[in-house]
């Protein structure tokens, strides 16, 4: 396992490496190695059993990336192009666990509704993320970099200086898109809330 | 297609945000014209704006995670009715109990913490908890385990507190200094009343002390339990009482979980990282180190936060290992450099409590709230002797006036000297005795306000101050006498003063000799010591014997490659320079080089300062290439160690200049020469021994040069300032009376040459014997002298 471990590191940091040197082949070979990690750090996160390896609770891509990156090997450019895989590879696993949520309660979890409610003002508003997924895919139709900011932040729980190496803009820039893409967002899911 | 520009909308959604809402409508007007869809779009977009909803702020992971998990209704005899918050270790309810009637906490531990072993431990230790009453912690009612389909569900039912984080209750009250402190003073001594008890928190933050506005009154049954204490309740500006309570006390302890395996749970709802209010001693990973002082640390640093209103420590998306680096090494950004105010007392108050070593603590979180007490009361603090480098640093800008440059580098020196000193000093020897002369040392240079005295205050002044505590400190503990003497003369050794330094060498060997055994480490350095400063006197046969002494101790119990074993290898080696016993020194000198090389590599100082005194020897014995090729190594490496100006450099500088001096090179020994007179006068002032040595060996090569005006005046001064440090009966004394009288001789200044040669004859005779060549030499520079006179050459 320990050897194995290391082999995948050493993948990981190349292709992103090569990523990073303008390589747009190298992310169809990443998403693989990644996406497993993801998903098992993604689950562990939702059943509440980090071993809190990082200190926000929400940095889950941080602990992908300490875990499947060689850091020293990678300039802070290779560091952001991870970020930005992880954080789409976190959308589609979260949204995915949506809408197998939603199938379920659709099998009668009563329970479980009333509950969510409660919960409201631990966690802020409840997103509905398949609405959102949806909303989001039209954002990107209009701006792909508005979309991706919020995938980077929301999804990904990068912090704006973070998604702003990410994509390789201003750290105005991302405040800006953030501040468009949020009111389109918030717009569009509330009509649709209405209709 | 009839879809609007996103471009165009973004750009003027951003212009428009950003002004006044009054104006948006014009400007949208003049914008986007005739063009009413984009208009509307924007106008939709700006209203959905500014909402003030928290959308999309929270990561997606978090809302989902919470969203997946379901409430129980009732946990044991607690009717459950709200998720208050939630962390990595398990979520914490509120809930209703029946008899008594009351509001609760209930804090749920995930099931899969609930290991056998910790089970165990947790029904143990909850009996411990309950028996903690205070009315500044929240009161654990109940620690028991349910049993549910998921497994066994240990829990804690405590006092739900309706408050506000501590930090947030001072920042939104805007309270004032001494609300702050009061409130404080007040979690101090709750911490303490529960280390009494034998329970430490680990994981105090501010997060977990919650600040009620008036006393609670959901049945919580706590007071009447516990005597008052002893510090009136703070009261926040609206009047109300402002009453600190501490939440999961000894939770941390229970659950075996310390703060880097779980994010705790906080009453408050948040999910706080514990890391940044963890102490070295808990990131360092070793749980027998954590101790009630790693309480007393966090204290420090929510303290640091309470007054500057920001944490000590910010760990954003920081690597665990980046965090704990920063948490050993780092200390956080002065408290006065966020308000000049909390400079003095308040600033080291919070160094004290969050000092790295945790000796250097407060011992008890009582202490600290004591010394928070006595600033409020106007009275001196404690603190003040513990963060001494930091103390005498201030000492030294406090005394810039007279106290020049120097003394800052040299008291920052000092200090480093004593704190490394004590160090391995602990090592071999039990604390409290470290503890009492570092309070002594502190103490002695904290004791000074010179506002007080009205004048300035040199550091040898102070010094000589603190001589006369000795005996009443320590007349009673021998050895501690000697320590403490062992510091001081160690302090008078870097500010030049040998002589007084001298008195507390002799006798710390003394006091030793007497208790101890001579294999002591302890006695083998006050020979050391003694035998380092006989050397620097110049009196190097009596240097001799304790050196060798010292040395073969080193070995013995050190070991032939320690540290200090080298050192003193080096210091004989120079002694027997000095006895002209160069074929000697010269062997083990490059021995000492050669083991420091391999020990600690050619940069260190140790190894420079060898190779250094390694070409003295060299030059000395005539290998002038040698010695000038070690020179050059010597001086570049400790000049880029210590700097160009450094007293170690300009010292290696005034080697190589001797050398060339020695080979008749004055032209290029002069300028070397000149940079170190002008460099020890800044850094050590004028009357420095190596200061006076710097100018006596320019007056040579001047001499030599026969620029005989400068080199007369400056031999002048040299020889007085030389007889007023060691007296007229040193070596070096007489030497430059030699010199001196053969310049005014040059200069045709035969009566006063004459008269200088007859004293330098006497002190060469008692000194040197009669039969001396030295002696004879100078006895013929007399008889010269006298002829010309004789013949009217004298003036």
């Amino acid at each position: 396992m320990g050897a194995s471990r290391m082999s995948k590191t050493e993948a990981t940091t190349r292709w992103l490496r090569d990523l990073a040197d303008g390589d747009s082949v190298a992310a169809e070979k990443l998403i693989p190695l990644i996406y497993d990690d993801l998903r098992r750090l993604a689950a562990r996160y939702l059943r509440r059993e980090r071993s809190d390896h990082t200190l926000q609770p929400t940095a889950l891509v941080n602990e992908a990336y300490l875990r499947l990156v060689n850091r020293d090997d990678l300039s802070w450019h290779g560091r952001a192009q991870f970020f930005a895989l992880a954080a789409r590879q976190i959308r589609i696993i979260l949204v995915d666990h949506a809408r197998k949520k939603k199938a379920a309660k659709r099998g009668g979890d009563a329970a479980r509704l009333s509950l969510d409610a409660s919960l409201t003002p631990v966690t802020g508003p409840d997103v509905d993320l398949i609405a959102l997924d949806e909303a989001l895919a039209a954002l990107a139709d209009r701006s792909e970099r508005q979309a991706k900011v919020i995938e980077l932040r929301f999804f990904g729980g990068l912090s704006v200086e973070e998604a702003a190496g990410a994509l390789n803009v201003s750290a105005t820039t991302v405040k800006d898109d953030w501040a468009v893409a949020r009111a389109w967002l918030r717009r569009r899911l509330g009509e649709e809330g209405a209709t | 297609m009839n879809r609007v520009d996103h471009d165009r909308v973004t750009e003027l959604f951003l212009a428009a945000r950003k002004l006044p809402r009054s104006d948006r409508g014009a400007f949208l007007e003049q914008q986007c014209g005739s063009d009413d869809a984009l208009r509307r779009e924007i106008e939709a977009l700006l209203t959905h704006d500014d909402a003030d909803d928290g959308f999309l702020e929270k990561p997606a992971i978090e809302t989902a995670a919470v969203a997946s998990r379901s409430i129980p209704e009732r946990i044991g005899a607690y009717r459950v009715i709200r998720l208050l918050g939630e962390g990595g270790m398990g979520v914490v309810y509120l809930a209703e109990q029946r008899h008594p009637f009351r509001r609760v906490a209930l804090k749920v531990m995930l099931s899969a913490w609930a290991s056998p072993r910790m089970l165990k431990r947790f029904e143990h230790e909850a009996q411990v908890l309950a028996r903690l009453q205070h009315p500044g912690i929240a009161q654990i009612f109940e620690a028991a385990i349910a049993e549910s389909p998921a497994g066994s569900q240990p829990y804690f039912a405590m006092e739900y507190v309706e408050g506000r984080p501590i930090t947030e209750f001072a920042r939104s009250g805007a309270l004032s200094l001494r609300e702050r402190l009061g409130l404080m003073i007040r979690v101090c001594e709750a911490v303490q009343h529960a280390h009494q008890k034998g329970v430490i928190h680990r994981d105090l933050k501010p997060a977990n002390i919650l600040v009620v506005e008036n006393r609670p009154t959901d049945g919580v049954d706590v007071a009447g339990t516990e005597p008052a204490p002893s510090t009136a309740p703070a009261t926040a500006g609206s009047g109300l009482l402002a009453l600190p309570k501490i939440l999961d006390f000894g939770i941390a302890r229970i659950t075996g979980v310390d703060g880097h395996q779980a994010t705790l749970l906080t009453q408050a709802g948040e999910l706080v990282g514990t890391l940044p209010y963890m102490s070295p001693e808990q990131v360092g990973g070793d749980s027998t180190q954590v101790d009630t002082r790693s309480d007393v640390y966090a204290l420090g640093l929510i303290l640091y936060e309470l007054l500057a209103e920001r944490p000590a420590h910010v760990f954003d998306r920081v690597g665990l290992t980046d965090a704990a680096r920063v948490i050993q090494e780092t200390e956080p950004a002065p408290l006065s450099s966020v308000d000049r105010s909390f400079r003095g007392d308040i600033e080291n108050i919070v160094a004290k409590a969050i000092h790295k070593d945790r000796h250097r603590r407060y011992q008890s979180a009582g202490e600290m709230a004591a010394d928070l007490q006595r600033y409020l009361d106007d009275q001196p603090i404690v603190a003040r002797s513990t963060s001494r480098i930091y103390q005498l640093r201030k000492f030294a800008r406090r005394n810039r006036g007279l106290v020049v440059a120097a003394c800052i580098a040299i008291v920052a020196l000092t200090a480093g000297a004593i704190v490394s000193s004590w160090q391995a000093v602990r090592a071999h020897r039990e604390a409290r005795r470290a503890e009492k002369v570092n309070e002594f040392l502190s103490r002695m240079f904290v004791a000074i306000d010179p506002h007080a005295h009205g004048r300035e205050i040199s550091v040898l002044e102070v010094v000589k101050r603190a001589e006369q505590d000795i005996e009443p400190t320590f007349g009673t503990e021998p050895l501690l006498e000697a320590d403490i003497r062992d510091e001081i003369a160690a302090i008078y050794m870097r500010l030049g003063a040998l002589a007084e330094a001298e008195a507390h060498y002799v006798a710390a060997l003394d006091i030793r000799g007497r208790e101890l055994a001579p294999t002591h480490p302890d006695a083998i350095a006050s020979a050391a010591n003694l035998g380092t400063l006989r050397s620097k006197q110049g009196r190097f046969s009596e240097a001799e014997p304790l050196l060798r002494s010292a040395y073969d101790g080193r070995r013995t119990t050190l070991g032939p490659d320690h540290p200090d074993t080298l050192v003193t290898m080096n210091d004989l080696a120079t002694t027997l320079l000095g006895l002209g016993k160069a074929a000697e020194a010269e062997p083990l000198c490059r021995a000492a080089v050669t083991a420091q090389t391999r020990l600690h590599g050619e940069a260190h100082l140790n190894t420079l300062t060898s190779t250094s005194n390694l070409a003295n020897i060299l030059s000395a014995v005539g290998k002038s290439d040698g010695a000038e090729v070690l020179f050059q190594r010597a001086a570049a490496g400790i000049e880029t160690q210590l700097g160009p100006s450094h007293p170690t450099t300009l010292l290696n500088v005034a080697n190589l200049a001797r050398l060339l001096k020695e080979q008749n090179r004055y032209d290029e020994a002069e300028p070397l020469q000149r940079r170190v007179v002008d460099g020890f006068a800044e850094r050590l002032g004028r009357q420095h021994p190596d200061s006076v040595i710097a100018r006596a060996n320019l007056a040579m090569m001047l001499w030599r040069q026969d620029k005989l005006d400068e080199a007369e005046s400056m031999y002048r001064a040299a020889r007085d300032d030389f007889a007023a440090i060691f007296g007229e009966d040193h070596r070096q004394v007489m030497t430059l009376t030699t010199q001196l009288a053969l310049v005014l001789e040059k200069r045709s200044k035969n009566d006063e040459a004459a008269e200088l040669l007859r004293t330098a004859l006497e002190s060469h005779r008692r000194l040197l014997g009669d039969d001396h060549p030295r002696t004879k030499q100078v006895g013929e520079h007399l008889e010269r002298v006298r002829k010309k006179l004789a013949s009217g050459g004298g003036r």
